[in-house]
């Protein structure tokens, strides 16, 4: 079994549109340059997340899925959060983590899973 | 209703976009909001905002700290000259949206604030104003 | 008013206050047990020497300007009085007991004039009355204000964050739930979580009697704000009462995590921390390089500042 790369983003200012979007781009080029299986989002300096912000984080989250990597959100602040609830954006299908720490942890079952998953699919060939 | 405080600032981009965010967020504070209620104002009016940039060319908001009774309270209005929202109600539909976003700006907007006014002409502009009460 | 009674009462104050405060005395009206005789007289006197002012021909507006200091020393007296212990009847009696005695002084000079001792006597009393609920109007305000303030207080206790274990943090929900109190909750709990780090709360609400479809909301919202932040939330205690209200208001448990009682709440949530020690534990056996390997990219992409 093999441990997958980890990368860890910390985002340490509020987040304007046109910053969103080379975020997106940048974390793409990231992922596959290092071939990263883990994505550790830190927005716990984050003030403000709208709906806008919300999509860049969604879509980072599906991007990365599709490169076959993890996304986990760590450290939202309470009232970033009550407001996404208020706001409708429940974001079901993002990981979070209290803090990096928790995160990691996270990511690493993850990719523990995964990896055992593909192992018996390997299996599961070899005996074919 | 008393006028304690009023800054207007023209929207043409986004820096000026991310400066009337922060003053939102600085006269939130400087009522005393919670920090959820800071929180909850800058991003209802950061959605109005967005919504202004993209659809209506830009535009004027107004944020003003009103005084009633003994109460104090914060206003936002923005206005622009764009084309106007043609069906209002479906505009407050979650999900509904004209640009592949996720369609929660209006009505996630309004579910953040204590009072919510949207007068909206069609290819003549919009106006919407927000308005939280410090309690 | 006639001016013939403003004068007797300025003249004769003295009688009339020693013969105000002898009918209290006889009128078991004084609390022997609360205040002496000499409180009784200060009080009295005190009022009287600001009736007396306040009395003039034509005006008996008590709104008007005249009358802020007596209403103000009322207002005092009955602040007073509540501390030590009288009763809002009792204070009332002692301004409404004036009115005998001012009858009885108004009768020597009015005796032959029948119709008009009546009309002075009327707008006397209607004075007096004014007056005496002034200390009904102060006993329940201050009422409203302990109350008030219990309220405010009980709000703060009765919402309790525990440290139930390490990474479990436990919310007992007692008694009726409003939307004010279901906010502050949710407030609360968020930012215990955001301060201790851990990553479970139960929420148990075994103690709540009913529960309304935006209490209901609210605790669901918590679960799903608490999940963006990375906990779990577990509600525990849902009495078949409150399962059937949450049916019939057709309101969507989305994600949360139920169970019945609060113990085997506290096991799950010991079996999520559990599976989260196994792993670490099997992570750790022989496989501490690829760890080491792990963190080192982590550090070297902790340096981006987006």
């Amino acid at each position: 079994m093999k441990l997958g790369n980890l990368l860890l983003i910390t985002i340490q200012s509020e987040i304007y549109d046109s910053l969103g979007i080379k975020l997106l781009n940048d974390i793409a080029e990231t992922l596959e340059k290092h071939n990263s299986k883990g994505i550790l989002l830190d927005i716990s300096s984050v003030p403000i997340i709208d709906s806008f912000m919300g999509r860049i984080i969604n879509n980072i989250a599906s991007i990365s899925r599709l490169m076959d990597a993890h996304t986990v959100v760590v450290g939202m602040q309470p009232a970033v959060a009550i407001t996404l609830v208020e706001l409708g954006l429940e974001m079901p299908n993002i990981l979070t983590a209290i803090n990096v720490e928790q995160g990691i942890e996270l990511l690493n079952k993850k990719i523990t899973k995964m990896n055992r998953i593909d192992e018996a699919d390997q299996g599961e060939k070899d005996t074919d | 209703m008393k006028l304690i405080k009023e800054k207007k600032i023209r929207i043409k981009n986004e820096n000026d976009f991310l400066n009337a965010r922060g003053i939102v967020k600085e006269l939130a504070e400087e009522i005393g909001l919670s920090i959820l209620s800071q929180t909850k104002i800058t991003t209802a009016s950061s959605e109005i905002l967005r919504n202004m940039l993209i659809h209506g060319n830009g535009g004027i908001i107004i944020i003003r700290i009103i005084g009633k009774e003994t109460k104090k309270g914060l206003e936002v209005i923005c206005e622009d000259k764009g084309k106007g929202i043609p069906d209002k109600e479906l505009a407050f539909q979650k999900g509904f949206s004209t640009n592949k976003s996720l369609g929660l700006g209006l009505p996630g907007a309004k579910n953040l604030v204590d009072e919510f006014q949207l007068d909206s002409e069609l290819n003549k502009g919009t106006v919407v104003k927000l308005m939280v009460w410090k309690r | 008013m006639k001016n013939d009674t403003v004068e007797l009462i300025a003249e004769k104050e003295e009688e009339i206050l020693n013969h105000w405060v002898e009918a209290q005395l006889n009128g078991n009206l004084h609390r022997e047990d609360l205040a002496d005789k000499a409180d009784l007289l200060r009080e009295s006197n005190l009022f009287l020497e600001e009736f007396t002012k306040v009395l003039s021909p034509g005006n008996f507006d008590v709104t008007s300007e005249e009358f802020i200091p007596i209403k103000k020393m009322i207002v005092e007296i009955t602040q007073k009085r509540t501390l030590l212990g009288y009763t809002a009847k009792e204070t009332a009696l002692f301004i409404f007991s004036l009115k005998n005695t001012l009858m009885f002084f108004l009768k020597s000079i009015y005796d032959k004039k029948p119709t008009l001792l009546l009309t002075e006597l009327r707008t006397l009393n209607e004075l007096i009355d004014e007056l005496g609920t002034i200390t009904f109007d102060t006993f329940i305000a201050d009422r409203e204000e302990i109350i008030r303030r219990q309220r405010k207080e009980l709000l703060e206790a009765s919402t309790p964050i525990i440290k139930l274990w390490d990474g479990i943090l436990g919310v007992p929900i007692i008694g009726t739930v409003d939307s004010q109190r279901s906010q502050q909750i949710m407030d609360k709990l968020l930012n215990a979580i955001n301060d201790t780090g851990f990553s479970i709360a139960i929420i148990d609400i075994s103690g709540v009697s009913t529960l309304d479809t935006l209490t209901a909301q609210h605790i669901l919202k918590t679960s799903a704000a608490a999940r963006l932040m990375g906990a779990t939330c577990i509600i525990s205690g849902i009495s078949p009462s409150i399962a059937q209200t949450i049916i019939s208001l057709d309101i969507d448990l989305g994600v949360t995590k139920t169970k019945g009682t609060m113990s085997e709440a506290i096991q799950m949530a010991l079996q999520i921390i559990n599976n989260k020690k196994e792993h670490k534990l099997g992570l750790k056996h022989g496989q501490d390089s690829d760890i080491e390997a792990g963190k080192s990219i982590v550090n070297h992409h902790s340096k981006r500042n987006l």
